[in-house]
């Protein structure tokens, strides 16, 4: 074990999704970090003991600067998507990084590689992957190779990300593929957890490990779950493998930004074999099931036992949808539980009620109540969500001011004091109906 | 009852008043014991990191901490008020859990600080001594403030122009730092003002660059502003004075002694012995102190309790003052789709003095603000849309947003005054009445309308008008003026209580009237003055 005091971590690929939860791990577990992206610094948390250094994979100068001064590298930048540079990143990016730890006496690696290397029928992030994986095999460096299964968390994109936006938004849920595609699916913190057990552990210099969660799901079974999680059911429609394939090829030549790729197709359409057994044996690693996982996640309140601590809950997710159009995390849902017990206490008001039982009349009732109760219960709640949003880093940007072409702010204020006035309109018939109510 | 024979003076009260009146008597060996309250915070000011607000929002996943509160204390559904720019790094200067100092002040914003360093820890910083007529009204002799306004404005740190246009309106100042870059829009504003300056003059309104108690020089161990607007949540490298620091340095002198105990009466034994009444914090017993001389510095609410109280005066009547204050948020269309720098601190940035009567004697002033720092939300309140179109319209509006704080002057009025109360249980409550009469309100509002005139001149639109509730100003006085007979209730020019042989007043509570102006900077080089005052009694002894 490294004098974690001292030394320091080098993470590629620091600002993507496994990359920030990491971050935020190593600096708990009072690790230096140096945080690389090609991007900036994002949203990487502030710590005396976190340095950002801005480096691409493809530029060899950059990355000699992030490499030099660490005692240990933990390697997660790659191409995700089947883009023409994954061979330039992932390979020969690869063999740019095996050969700069090598040059600056950093010999410990982690590499984070994929469970799609073990398939069969490879897509270009598969094969690239597996190529990388070799490159550092055969450097003389003291490589620990992860091999994560489906990685789900606070994430957008990826396969867990289209699933779950596609179980809340869509009455039936299109499976590319039979839905038997079995998979263990990890919370993204178990796999940061994985990599420090690593590190911290010389013992699995050299070896190999799948990274997934305790138990196999298939495909249909998890979206599933998600329903339950959630609170829905859904119904699912398969497209047969070979079509889908086709279809996403198509799809993908002609909109570059595709959330879905020709891998994740192919990944998620062969089986391989998922063994977490010598992870746990060689350092203990121990993931959440998947129920627990995913009520963190998706912030469904199993902890909230309190009636009106949930009817919280939700009130913040559909303000939330309503003010900014987006699902805040679990750790917002919690601190606007506490802020309304805290300021709002047990404050009832019939045009309230009326809005729990039709959260789409939200946005009229608001511009109502803006011109006829400014400080009514109903404008405290959203106000107040409000708040809570500022106060995150994960929305900052929307609330931090930008300078923005005359042309532009006239734009805006014609439409939204447009949209304002309709609003109003609709919403002064409805207020006095959900007053009467 | 403990009885503690206690060095030379006794301060009651750690606000820049009581510490400024300390420190001549520290300085030339005299023991002094500090009584006070003391509150600190012990839980956000090591939380702010020393980095630009835009960066700490964008990468600080703490910030709701400092920016909403632990208990959420930074979110407030009600009007706009006394309390609406203290934030929550800084509210701990209005805790008072034991209720140590009740009120009685149903419409009116007082508020009393057990806080050490006072009511100053929260100061806007703007430091603009008052001309020779406002001393005078105030009942001070205008060049006996001169040499203490210098020594103080060098020992703060000030920074600002040393001759622009205001500075006829302002007594002159010779130890200024160079002025605080302004922001984007302040510059806008003045750059219009230059244009023009003669018309504006005509109209009776000077503008220039607010004096700030912010440094742009290192002062002793002090770093000039590092303009990450973050100036209303933390005070990196200590560039904007604070009464902490002046609290540290005293502190480390043998001959001061710091105690945490409310002072409640004092008695006068003989021509040079007084005797102190307190209660100790930590187990609430009553102490008696005895000293040579007191100097009362617990605010202007503070002081008028010590004395009526101690002189047993329930019922009766000591008149109050408190400057008018009202918001006018503004929008400067002109600088729309305009390139920004980003660098800026959040405090004043511009100070526009107006001269109704022409004659130098009724100066009515505002101060330009940036808003950023402050959130979208608290703004949001004020929005009569529906919060998701406000939201919107507010991002595209926000880099040309400003607030403009006009504040009047106030004299003393049958309306105005504070009473202590007996209450049943042998304790009492301070009492508040502020009723500012109609006259003075429409001259007030005839003023504001003539200088949001002035404000569309230079390019910023005033949108709505946000009037707090009175007392929110925080500017108090008046309650033990200044007078030169020796009537009971005031205090002569010397600083001593009239009646008593050695009980100073060192706070708010001898200004006979408010200028329109922040009282900061004067409550400091009066409190020294005082301090020097008491220093040659003791000596005359």
């Amino acid at each position: 074990m490294r004098d974690s005091k001292t030394s320091s971590v080098l993470v590629t690929g620091a600002t993507g999704f496994i990359g920030k939860d990491l971050v935020s791990h190593l600096l708990e577990c009072e690790w230096r970090v140096k945080a690389m992206s090609r991007n900036g610094p994002g949203s990487l948390p502030l710590s005396e003991r976190l340095e950002f250094v801005q480096a691409d994979m493809r530029d060899e100068l950059s990355l000699r600067r992030a490499v030099s001064g660490v005692s240990v590298v933990v390697h997660l930048a790659a191409a995700k998507s089947d883009e023409a540079d994954s061979q330039d990143i992932n390979v020969h990016g690869a063999e740019r990084l095996a050969r700069l730890c090598l040059a600056e006496g950093c010999l410990r690696l982690i590499n984070v590689s994929t469970q799609s290397v073990g398939i069969a029928r490879k897509g270009a992030y598969a094969r690239t992957k597996s190529a990388a994986e070799k490159i550092f095999r055969d450097s003389e460096l003291h490589v620990t190779t992860l091999r994560p299964s489906l990685v789900y968390g606070e994430e957008k994109s990826g396969v867990f990300g289209v699933v779950l936006n596609f179980v809340r938004r869509l009455p039936a849920v299109p499976v590319l593929g039979d839905g038997q595609w079995i998979s263990a699916p990890v919370y993204v913190g178990d796999v940061s957890r994985s990599i420090i057990g690593c590190i911290e552990n010389d013992c699995t210099i050299g070896k190999t490990y799948s990274i997934g969660g305790p138990r196999l799901v298939t495909f249909d079974e998890l979206i599933d779950r998600i329903g339950a999680a959630i609170g829905v059911q859904r119904r699912k429609i398969h497209f047969p493998f070979a079509l889908s394939l086709w279809a996403t090829q198509i799809i993908t030549t002609l909109w570059a930004e595709c959330p879905i790729t020709v891998s994740n197709v192919l990944g998620s359409n062969q089986n391989v074999d998922i063994d977490i057994g010598s992870a746990r044996r060689d350092f203990g690693f121990d993931p959440l099931p998947l129920e627990r996982g995913l009520a963190l996640v998706l912030g469904t309140r199993g902890d909230l036992v309190d009636e009106p601590d949930r009817r919280a809950a939700e009130e913040f997710s559909f303000i939330s949808r309503y003010l900014m159009d987006v699902d805040p995390p679990p750790e917002l849902v919690n601190r606007y539980v506490a802020a309304t017990r805290k300021l709002l206490g047990d404050a009832a008001a019939s045009e309230w009620e009326f809005v729990r039982r039709h959260p789409r009349l939200l946005p009229y009732l608001d511009a109502a109540a803006g011109v006829f109760s400014p400080r009514s219960l109903l404008r405290n709640k959203i106000l107040l969500a409000a708040a809570i949003l500022e106060a995150s880093p994960a929305y900052a940007e929307f609330f931090l001011e930008e300078r923005e072409g005359r042309f532009r702010v006239l734009r805006v204020l014609i439409w939204q004091g447009l949209r304002s006035a309709v609003k109003l309109a609709v919403g002064v018939p409805l207020l006095q109906l959900a007053r009467r109510t | 009852m403990n009885e503690i024979a206690c060095g030379d003076v006794i301060v009651a009260g750690s606000g820049v008043s009581g510490i400024h009146a300390a420190f001549p008597l520290v300085e030339a060996g005299r023991t002094v014991t500090m009584l006070d309250v003391g509150y600190t915070d012990d839980t956000y000011a090591s939380l702010v990191p020393d980095k630009p607000f835009a960066e700490i929002r964008r990468r600080d996943w703490g910030q709701h901490r400092y920016l909403l509160g632990d208990q959420f204390e930074g979110i407030d559904f009600n009007p706009v008020g006394a309390t609406s720019l203290i934030m929550p790094p800084r509210q701990y200067i209005l805790r008072d859990p034991a209720n140590l100092a009740p009120l009685h002040a149903p419409w009116f914003a007082a508020l009393v600080s057990l806080a050490r360093g006072g009511l100053a820890c929260s100061w806007g910083a703007v430091s603009f001594p008052f001309t020779d007529s406002e001393l005078s009204r105030c009942g001070f002799v205008p060049h006996e403030m001169s040499p203490h306004y210098e020594a103080v404005v060098s020992h703060i740190g000030v920074s600002g122009c040393q001759d622009d246009d205001l500075a006829v309106v302002r007594g002159s100042l010779k130890a200024l730092q160079p002025p605080l870059d302004l922001d984007d829009n302040a510059r806008a504003i003045l750059e219009s003002y230059r244009k023009h300056r003669i018309r504006l003059h005509r109209a009776g309104a000077r503008l220039g660059q607010s004096l700030m108690a912010s440094l742009t020089e290192p002062l002793d161990r002090r770093r000039p502003n590092p303009y990450h607007d973050l100036d209303f949540y933390s005070n990196p490298g200590e560039s904007t004075y604070r009464p902490e620091l002046d609290m540290r340095e005293l502190m480390l002198r043998p001959n001061f002694r710091y105690e945490r105990a409310l002072v409640e009466t004092f008695e006068e034994v003989s021509a040079s012995r007084v005797r102190v009444r307190a209660r100790l914090l930590q187990n609430n017993e009553s102490v008696e102190y005895e000293t040579q001389a007191v100097v009362l510095a617990a605010g202007a609410l503070g002081s008028a309790r010590i004395v009526l109280r101690s002189l047993g005066l329930f019922d009766v009547s000591v008149p109050l003052t408190c400057n008018g204050h009202i918001y006018f948020p503004s929008l400067l269309p002109r600088q729309l789709g305009k390139r920004s720098t980003r660098r800026r601190y959040s405090m004043a940035q511009l100070t526009m003095i107006y001269d109704p009567t022409r004659d130098g004697q009724h100066l009515v002033q505002a101060q330009f603000y940036p808003y950023g720092s402050m959130l979208f939300f608290r703004l949001l309140k004020e929005s009569p849309l529906a919060y998701r179109e406000s939201l919107r319209l507010l991002k595209a509006l926000a880099p040309v947003f400003a607030v403009w704080g006009i504040e009047h002057e106030d004299t003393q009025a049958p309306g105005k005054f504070v009473t202590l109360r007996r209450r049943g249980d042998d304790s009492d409550v301070l009492e508040i009445t502020f009723r500012v009469d109609e006259d003075q309100k429409r001259r007030q509002r005839l003023h504001e309308n003539h200088m949001v005139r002035l404000m569309r001149h230079l390019g910023s639109w005033s949108i709505m008008r946000v009037e707090p509730v009175a007392g929110s100003s925080i500017h108090y006085g008046s309650t033990l003026p200044f007078s030169d007979q020796p009537r009971p209730l005031t205090t002569r020019t010397s600083g001593r209580l009239s009646g008593t042989q050695s009980v100073y007043v060192a706070d708010g509570s001898s200004f006979c009237y408010l200028p329109a102006k922040g009282l900061t900077l004067t409550l400091m080089a009066n409190a020294r003055r005082i301090g020097y005052n008491v220093l040659q009694r003791l000596e005359a002894k």
